[in-house]
């Protein structure tokens, strides 16, 4: 479990002023629901853009990166997205900023100083893909907007993982908590079906990366990547037992039995459909059951 | 008739003799003959010039085989000039008596011959191309050969005329359209109206469908009107266009000319077939049988023009005995297998398209319905009582519920007008892309209806294959099945006009706004009279002088019927449809049926046209003045004005509902003013007209919900529905609405709808179509959608206790 997450939140060079209010409105609304949803401390939160004090710039990310990595607790999740326009030149990968670029190579270097944290890296950039090789390494889950540079037009990614920080659908699995696996499976389905109700054709297929071998995937696995981003979690547990040991037993058998039930999950395949509902059922009533009286010791009925 | 003995004496003993070439105006003056179509005399002057093979094809095409045969023996005597035209002529006769492995022997030695020469002429390279391209009809890759052999005859001399024609004519047969029609204009450029590139034009439209093919082929006759092929062609449109005497006419006029010509025989056992006439049937069997017992292609073409027809059944039936009469009739597999498909016999169709593949992998046709076979098998089916849906997996679950209920309403509401049930299960495939249903079809992408009907197979667009508001579903799959009634009922004999017309009638009187209505081109083109006369109401279908044509024919055939039902009454839409079943023509039924001869009842139709439409068509010009001055006024922000012109264009024209109509005007200026209650009534009235305006429907609910006007709101929202039922939002409200109002089983039917498009937060949808299920008594189904829900998110508290309030009440 977590105790801390720090998040950075940078936007980049917008090229005019209707898109700088749009990425602005974007960037506040990840820190707002950040602050609201995931507890983040405002502490923790550092916002740079184009009107911010001081403005992005390359050499601004690199200073912001030392600094979270001296402050923050040694097993801290840091999680740092990019938004705005991105771009390949020469075969280099590039977050357009005021003054220089960044590069991928420069922000890989740029997150050296993080080496006992855990990083997410989120570049919701067009052309983004070849961040994923550059960024990739241990204590590390990198998600791009798009598979490669050659996917150059404006990316909607950023607005779908606004969305999952801010609703509750992003949670997929309703226990309180955000997994990165989460984040990157809502952001990626708003994405297709934002292309599918426009019927336009997709020219963005975000990846991740959280196994450091530098190839991301299109989709979250249970055996590939998504395995370790469904551990990574953007906020800590809302169980906050204090001294209550029996209800800190609760959690341990409810955390046993939601473990169980990802189990069967993965093996609904190879499972008889019968037994497989029938199990399905008995775990989910003991959960459900569980989740009753964990309710009640904490003194709320109210779901 | 044979020539005078002093002639053909004379002719041996020119064949004894060493060759000399003959003039080139003698070889001019036999090609003028042969454009022209003065067969015999070409035969004649060839002969007398020393041009034997020429001479033989001449005969050939009156059907005087005899005389042909002695012909081309006397090109190849002596391995004269015209010798290897001559072994041609020798092979194509040797094919139309039905010897194949003479033919084929024939055509293999003149590539042989061509492989052993160095050097060949211009007329030799000619015959042994055709010989490369009769060869390629069992070995496929002999057509690039027989291209290139027309390719260096051209190149040996560019002024011959016959290798462009007969490269052009292959890349027709090798469904090459485009490039064929190039190297036919091609021909026309190089010899104004010749007629074999007029007919060869008038193929390509037909096949392209981008314009009306029988005007080049008219013209074709002009200069030949011994053109054997060109009268054929027009007996072709003439059967499809129900015009069976007219069929007859053509195809006896070119009969006169060649009484031998297979294609013309053809189109008389089609016609034969139509009328049910066995007895002919079975004459002109025996004429084609005599020459050649496997020849099948006349039941081919039979097949085809009967599927034409919409006679899928007959088709089949006819295919299949080409095929077993001439196994190696590829075309014949691939016009069996797509109307055994069209019958709903998928297996069966799909076996036989794969032997035509096997045979024919050129056919763009076969091919594209293969690679359909293969989508459609990923596609699930479900059924409700008399229909099985066959829908893409994305969206069948959303569409079925809808699909099925408006389905099974048209059935019995059709079932009881038109007095009877067609057979069911009625097939109905969903296709989310129009290429897809497009192939499904005609086997090629570019189709522009939205759905067709095949009897026991419908086949249309998803409301995903277009913008949303393109068309409405509802309307288009009432129409579908409004065909299949009239099919069925006149045994799928019903006329083009007639089916499609009624199809329109039943959509009008389904919903309001359903089946287009009367738009101003339509009444302009009608007031100046540049619409077919009810008698000729089908050429606006089967050959449309242009796209709008073919739209202002539903409109017109839809009046017709209209009309029909005002004068008659609603059964007599039953004794005509009975009629055709009966195997009788339009004239006939119009006599026996109507009471009165054809010209009669165009006369009295359009009379009732004028009556009807008078009001508009005399305010066809006011309405295109107030309307610019309206939005004029509007743009300007003179409200006033504004309202004054398009409350004026209502009056003139209230069904006008286009996208300059009056009604959006009057409602942009309501809304302007904040009279929700005024921009609501001028966009439900805007609806009554257009049953597409799918952002007319959504705003109107706004306007409804903000008065307080829940349920029309939700009325609304449902008209959005059959414009399109693939948004979750929409469906979303339509929950909320039938919950707060207790009307549980619409708010389960609108849940499911959003579980089914498959939303991002899967575990809530899950969840809220339990509380429905829960609200609406069904406990059983309500768990088992909680299940689904936790089985996402397992810690969801709502949802935990919802299963454990189920648990607690099951038995």
């Amino acid at each position: 479990m977590l105790a801390q997450t720090w998040l950075v939140v940078v936007t980049g060079l917008a090229g005019d002023p209707a898109r700088r209010a749009a990425l602005e409105q974007h960037a506040g609304q990840l820190v707002a629901a950040a602050r609201a949803r995931l507890a983040v401390d405002p502490q923790h939160i550092v916002q740079l853009g184009e009107g911010t004090t001081p403005a992005a710039g390359a050499e601004q990310i690199r200073r912001t990166l030392a600094d979270v990595a001296g402050r923050a607790e040694p097993n801290a999740l840091v999680v740092v997205v990019l938004m705005g326009h991105g771009s390949a030149q020469g075969g280099e990968a590039r977050f357009n900023l005021p003054g220089p670029d960044l590069t991928a190579a420069d922000f890989a270097h740029a997150l050296e100083p993080l080496r006992t944290q855990e990083v997410v890296a989120v570049v919701a950039t067009s052309a983004s893909g070849p961040w994923t090789a550059a960024l990739a390494g241990p204590r590390r889950a990198v998600i791009t907007a798009t598979r490669s540079a050659v996917e150059r037009d404006e990316t909607v990614f950023a607005r779908y993982v606004v969305e999952a920080i801010a609703g509750e659908a992003g949670d997929a699995d309703r226990n309180g908590r955000l997994s990165v696996r989460e984040l990157f499976e809502y952001a990626r389905q708003g994405v297709d079906r934002h292309y599918r109700e426009l019927r336009r054709l997709r020219t963005e297929h975000a990846l991740l990366d959280d196994n450091g071998d530098g190839h991301g995937s299109l989709a979250a696995t249970d055996s590939g990547d998504g395995s370790r981003a469904a551990t990574l979690y953007l906020n800590g547990a809302p169980d906050a037992v204090g001294a209550d040991a029996a209800l800190a037993s609760l959690f341990a058998r409810r955390d046993s039995l939601e473990r169980a039930v990802a189990a069967l999950r993965a093996r609904r395949a190879a499972v008889d459909s019968a037994a497989y509902e029938r199990e399905l059922e008995r775990l989910l009533l003991d959960l459900a059951q569980l989740g009753r009286t964990i309710r009640e010791r904490r003194g709320s009925t109210n779901p | 008739m044979t020539a005078p003995l002093p002639l053909l004496l004379a002719l041996a003993l020119v064949a004894q003799a060493p060759p000399s070439p003959p003039s080139a105006a003698a070889r001019q003056r036999v090609d003028s003959l042969l454009l022209v179509g003065r067969y015999e005399e070409a035969a004649r002057a060839a002969a007398g010039a020393g041009l034997e093979a020429r001479a033989g094809e001449a005969w050939l095409a009156i059907g005087r085989w005899d005389d042909a045969a002695a012909a081309f023996g006397r090109a190849t005597r002596g391995g004269g000039r015209d010798s290897l035209r001559g072994r041609l002529g020798q092979a194509e006769l040797a094919a139309l008596r039905g010897a194949r492995a003479e033919a084929r022997r024939g055509w293999r030695a003149l590539i042989a011959a061509y492989n052993r020469s160095r050097s060949l002429r211009a007329d030799e390279l000619l015959a042994v191309a055709t010989a490369a391209e009769r060869l390629s009809a069992a070995e496929p890759v002999l057509a690039r050969d027989a291209l290139r052999g027309y390719d260096e005859a051209i190149a040996a001399d560019p002024a011959d005329l016959e290798p462009r024609l007969r490269a052009a004519a292959l890349l027709q047969a090798r469904y090459n359209f485009a490039e064929a029609r190039t190297a036919f204009e091609d021909v026309l450029r190089r010899s104004p109206a010749h007629p074999r590139a007029l007919l060869g034009i008038a193929e390509s439209r037909r096949a392209l469908m981008d314009a009306d093919p029988v005007p080049p082929a008219e013209s074709a006759l002009v200069r030949n009107p011994n053109l054997v092929e060109a009268r054929v062609f027009l007996a072709r449109m003439k059967l499809e266009a129900d015009d069976w005497a007219g069929a007859a006419l053509e195809s006896a006029r070119a009969l006169s000319v060649n009484p031998r010509s297979r294609e013309a025989l053809a189109v008389r056992a089609a016609l034969a077939v139509v009328r049910g006439d066995t007895a002919r049937l079975a004459a002109i069997e025996r004429d084609l049988g005599s020459a050649d017992t496997t020849y099948a292609e006349h039941w081919v073409a039979a097949a085809e023009a009967l599927a034409r027809m919409r006679r899928y059944a007959d088709a089949a039936a006819l295919a299949e005995r080409a095929v077993a009469r001439d196994p190696a009739s590829w075309r014949g597999w691939a016009v069996l297998g797509a109307n055994l498909l069209r019958r709903a016999r998928i297996a069966a169709g799909r076996t036989a398209l794969e032997t035509a593949f096997r045979g024919d992998p050129f056919d763009p046709w076969t091919k594209n319905t293969l690679d359909l076979l293969d989508t459609l098998q990923r596609y699930p089916e479900t059924s409700s009582r008399r229909f099985r849906f066959v829908i893409d997996a994305k969206e069948s679950a959303a569409l079925t519920p809808y699909f099925a209920a408006t389905a099974e309403e048209a059935y019995e509401r059709l079932a009881a007008r038109y007095g009877f049930t067609p057979p069911t299960p009625i097939r109905v495939e969903v296709f989310p892309t129009h290429a897809d249903f497009s192939v499904r079809t005609v086997g090629l992408a570019g189709i522009g209806a939205l759905g067709v009907c095949f009897g026991p197979v419908i086949a249309m667009d998803s409301p995903s294959a277009r913008d949303r508001g393109a068309f409405n579903w509802g309307s288009t799959l009432w129409h579908e099945i409004a065909h299949v009634f009239h099919l069925e009922r006149s045994r799928y004999r019903v006329p083009r006009w007639l089916t499609e017309g009624l199809a329109v009638h039943e959509e009008r009187r389904a919903r309001p706004g359903w089946g287009d209505a009367a738009s101003p081109q339509f009444l302009a083109a009608f007031a100046a009279g540049s619409l077919p006369p009810l008698s000729r109401l089908n050429d606006g279908f089967v050959r449309p002088p242009n796209p709008q044509a073919i739209g202002f024919a539903y409109l017109l055939a839809s009046y017709a019927a209209e009309w029909l039902e005002a004068t008659w009454g609603a059964p007599v839409f039953v004794r005509m449809l009975d009629g055709y079943g009966r195997g009788l023509d339009s004239r006939t039924i119009s006599d026996s049926i109507l009471g009165a001869p054809l010209d009669t009842i165009d006369a009295r139709f359009d009379a009732w046209m004028h009556a009807r439409f008078a009001p508009r068509i005399a305010a066809l010009d006011d309405l295109a003045r107030v309307l610019v001055a309206g939005h004029a006024a509007a743009r300007a922000g003179r409200a006033d004005e504004a309202q004054r012109h398009f409350e004026r264009a209502r009056q003139l024209f209230p069904e006008y509902a286009g996208p300059d109509s009056p009604y959006r005007g009057l409602a942009r200026l309501s809304a302007q003013r904040g009279d929700r209650a005024g921009a609501a009534a001028s966009l439900a009235a805007l609806l009554q007209h257009d049953a597409t305006a799918y952002d007319a429907a959504i705003e109107l609910a706004g306007h409804l919900d903000a008065i307080g006007r829940a349920e029309e709101a939700a009325a609304a929202r449902e008209q959005a529905l059959s414009i399109s039922p693939l948004d979750p939002a929409l469906h979303e409200q339509l929950a909320v609405y039938y919950t707060r109002a207790g009307r549980h089983a619409l708010a389960v039917r609108e849940r499911r709808a959003i579980v089914a498009l498959a939303p991002i937060d899967r575990a809530r949808a899950w969840f809220r179509l339990a509380q429905a299920l829960e609200a609406a008594g069904q406990g059983e189904d309500a768990r088992r959608a909680v299940l689904r829900s936790l089985e996402t998110a397992p810690g969801d508290a709502e949802a935990q206790e919802l299963l454990l309030r189920l648990r607690e009440r099951r038995p």
